[in-house]
């Protein structure tokens, strides 16, 4: 018996540490009109983004998993005899939590307990990294509650999406609106702030706007891992991460956007994650 | 101010209460008589901030202060400490906030004064110095500081003297402290002129002598190099009371023969509100706020010929607002920013990007520091960045946080390049601290640009400028100097040294440039590779560009 972590596809969580630490990961759904994708199952992300980009789709739609599928996941685990640490996006973006939370009333007997994150993307991946790492070297269920917790309340996500078209259609704009609009282009560096997208500052050009990111991750270090949210291969995301490297001990975490975030966010975007011990 | 009573002084008695008003309103006069000499007086051969305007419409306030006593009683402390309030709300212009800092320092040396004499003004003169000083978070020499400085040390050993002698003895100790002003401040020297305020001060001084002597006194005014042709007036200039701040904003020039500037001044006040009419028989400047500008203009027309016109519907403005702002004002926010606009197009990007409250005024309109309050009341937050955007409107900005009585941070941009930045990282989200943190860093991370024509003939940071010549200042000195307006913002970006991936915004001017601003965009993609181009309708008045590097 052993406490395991479950976890939604928006924490974008790379494959290889997802596995190497028994995460297991429920797939939100991506639709190009009629037509559902499991995320990172029945559509990669690079298939995602090329589709998004090729102009011949109408804007896709998100979709929260079904309880069926949290039940499925819950029941093979706790079959196993195994207690569940859930580690959920906000739950002001996504209803994924009301699946997960339906799933838990239709297993009773099951010892489950649900983490509202209020965030998404790599920043909850890294809260669910260290959940798992948690779990990994042995702590009691409610250590590792209290470890997911308390990482929701101490990471911070910052990001750039290239325009903001994306987050405005995809209805997660959240108290950023405001910014849509208006003469001027403008770069936004939002912010996830109480489980929503809040506009943090804003910056004329995209040069300008990654140095901000790196001005935000250096001025409160060093920090207990350090992440960063791409899409693609670019230079400032590789010199990004160059720069976040000296923040932490700890190797940088780097998340390549997901199909369901991109969604969102659209191409293009690039953020930085950052927890705090 | 046009008509002083002509009370001879028949004794050499102390003044009373009502005499001090009527020598401050002779000051008053001379400095309007003067008004355009002072203007001259700038720098910088482009439509600046006007001291002359600036000055005589501080010094106007202080004469119409709400707070003197009834017209024939008050003592001499009351008078003066209703003058200094006046003042204090009516400045605008640095020069504005300067002179009343000066009358607030004079207040308190008069505070106990039932009369004034001549050792009154002694005391006076030495505490208005003081408060200049004090006023000015770091203050320069070679400025109207000096020259007030001057007149106090001029008198500080008199005693015994009647105010003639002491008010004599004062206007030459400034006068002398005017003339050295170009040795102390390598600027002036540069440009062939002396300081305007010091100017301004000189010429209220000379005004009060007058008046205790019953003789006129002449006043000789340096022109700067290059001269200042007398008919042409170079710039318009603008001035906003609280009062009417709807309908048109109107000014224009008449140039005519034997013009009757006190029968136009008289015309034009029974036609509009807050009226500014100013010039000599040649040339007459008129600046109005009226329901309908067209009877003003056909009024110009019918004395001469009409030049540099310059309209603004206030009320489109204030309708623009309101539209965009709700109605919302009764909810009093936590953090607001209330920034200063001199077109309407600027106006609209401040607004879009989340300004509470916009005060119209910028290089030829410094709008008073009652107006600012005013528009920090409106803003209805617990905290309020003022964004003055012209670094002569810093000082009437810091004059209404004082009056304020919420919290007030006055975030200095001098520019409208550095003020957008400066708003776009305003964050209502962060506390009061970490905003004026985050907005200072965002003003010293930008260059500001502005292309100009020259008012007049001058070389300066050893470039020759003609008058008429298109100019480009980069960071506030002087970059280039060509035939056009394209020219001279090309060899501007040239001294700039854009990187790869620089954008820069065009702000156009009031005017026609639309194809020129587009041309002007081609031309700097094609010269710089990797340079991004953005041409915005600013509206601003007398630049043809407004430009942002970053």
């Amino acid at each position: 018996m052993a406490v395991k972590i479950v976890t939604d596809s928006t924490s974008d969580l790379p494959e290889d540490i997802a596995e190497k630490l028994g995460v297991t990961v429920v797939p939100l759904s991506v639709f190009f009109g009629e037509q559902a994708y499991k995320d990172g199952v029945e559509i990669t992300r690079e298939q995602f983004f090329a589709r998004l980009t090729s102009g011949k789709e109408v804007h896709p739609r998100t979709s929260q998993p079904s309880v069926e599928d949290f039940v499925a996941v819950y029941k093979e685990l706790t079959g196993q005899g195994h207690e569940i640490v859930s580690v959920h996006v906000s739950d002001k973006m996504s209803g994924t939590m009301n699946s997960a939370r339906l799933a838990q009333a239709e297993l009773p007997d099951a010892k489950i307990t649900l983490v509202d994150t209020g965030l998404a993307a790599l920043a909850l991946g890294l809260v669910v990294k260290f959940t798992a790492e948690a779990a990994a070297a042995g702590k009691s269920f409610d250590e590792v509650v209290a470890a997911a917790k308390e990482a929701s309340g101490k990471t911070r996500c910052y990001f750039v999406p290239a325009t903001l078209e994306f987050l405005q259609k995809g209805g997660r704009i959240g108290k950023a609106g405001a910014i849509v609009g208006g003469l001027l282009s403008i770069k936004p560096i939002l912010a996830v702030i109480d489980g929503e997208v809040h506009s943090f500052t804003k910056v004329r050009t995209a040069s300008k706007a990654v140095a901000k990111l790196r001005e935000i991750a250096s001025e409160d270090g060093p920090y207990a891992e350090v992440g960063i949210i791409h899409e693609g291969q670019s230079e400032s995301a590789a010199a990004l991460l160059a720069h976040l490297e000296s923040l932490s001990d700890k190797p940088v975490v780097s998340g390549q956007i997901g199909a369901v975030v991109g969604v969102h966010t659209g191409p293009g975007a690039i953020g930085i994650v950052l927890r705090k011990a | 101010m046009a008509d002083i009573p002509p009370i001879q002084l028949t004794d050499q008695s102390p003044l009373t209460g009502d005499q001090y008003r009527q020598m401050f309103a002779a000051g008053t006069h001379y400095v309007e008589q003067h008004v355009e000499e002072i203007n001259a007086l700038n720098v910088f051969p482009v439509p600046d901030g006007d001291t002359g305007i600036n000055m005589l419409l501080t010094l106007r306030a202080a004469n119409e202060s709400k707070e003197l006593p009834p017209v024939g009683s008050g003592t001499v402390a009351e008078v003066s400490t209703g003058l200094s309030r006046g003042a204090l709300l009516g400045a605008r212009g640095n020069s504005g906030v300067i002179f009343s800092q000066f009358m607030k320092g004079i207040a308190e040396g008069l505070a106990s004064a039932e009369t004034c004499d001549g050792a009154d003004i002694v005391a006076a003169l030495t505490c208005a110095a003081a408060a200049g000083y004090q006023a000015v978070g770091t203050p320069v020499e070679g400025t109207m500081l000096t020259v007030m400085r001057g007149a106090a040390e001029g008198v500080a050993s008199m005693t015994g003297c009647t105010t003639a002698d002491v008010l004599t003895a004062a206007l030459s100790a400034a006068s002398a402290a005017l003339v050295y002003t170009p040795e102390q401040l390598p600027i002036l020297k540069e440009a062939g002129v002396v300081d305007a305020g010091g100017q301004g001060v000189v010429a209220f001084l000379a005004g009060a002598l007058a008046f205790v002597t019953g003789v006129d006194v002449p006043l000789e005014i340096m022109t700067p190099l290059g001269g200042v042709a007398g008919g042409n007036v170079s710039h318009a200039f603008l001035e906003h009371t609280e009062e009417d701040m709807y309908g048109f904003c109107t000014q224009f020039v008449v140039i005519g023969e034997g013009l009757d500037v006190d029968a136009v001044r008289e015309q034009v006040g029974a036609m509009a509100g807050s009226t500014v009419v100013i010039g000599d028989d040649r040339t007459v400047r008129v600046h109005a706020h009226a329901e309908n500008p067209g009877p003003l203009l056909s009024l110009g027309v019918s004395l001469g010929s009409v030049d540099q016109i310059n309209i603004q519907n206030m009320d489109l403005q204030h309708q623009q607002f309101m539209a965009l702002h709700g109605y919302t004002q009764d909810e009093q926010t936590a953090l607001a920013v209330v920034v200063v606009s001199p077109g309407d197009g600027l106006t609209r990007v401040f607004h879009d990007q989340g300004a509470a409250q916009v005060v119209g005024g910028g290089q030829t309109m410094n709008p008073s520091a009652a107006e600012l309050l005013s528009a920090i009341q409106r803003a209805n937050a617990t905290h309020t960045f003022v964004l003055p955007n012209n670094p002569n409107i810093v000082l009437a900005a810091h004059q209404a946080a004082e009056l304020a009585d919420s919290d007030v941070t006055v975030i200095a941009s001098r520019n409208i390049p550095q003020g957008i930045a400066a708003l776009l990282a305003f964050n209502p989200d962060l506390n009061a601290e970490g905003n004026a943190d985050s907005m200072r860093s965002a003003i010293t991370d930008i260059r500001s640009g502005e292309v100009t024509t020259a008012v007049r003939s001058t070389t300066l940071d050893g470039m020759a400028v003609a008058e008429g010549q298109a100019i480009a200042l980069l960071d506030g000195s002087l970059a280039a100097a060509a035939a056009t307006a394209n020219e001279a913002l090309i060899a501007m970006l040239d001294v700039a040294e854009l990187e790869d991936g620089s954008l820069v915004t065009l702000y156009r001017g009031a005017g026609d440039f639309e194809e020129l601003a587009a041309e002007a965009a081609g031309a700097i993609t094609a010269r710089y590779a990797g340079v991004e181009v953005e041409v915005i309708d600013g509206g601003q008045p007398h630049y043809t560009y407004l430009v942002s590097i970053e």
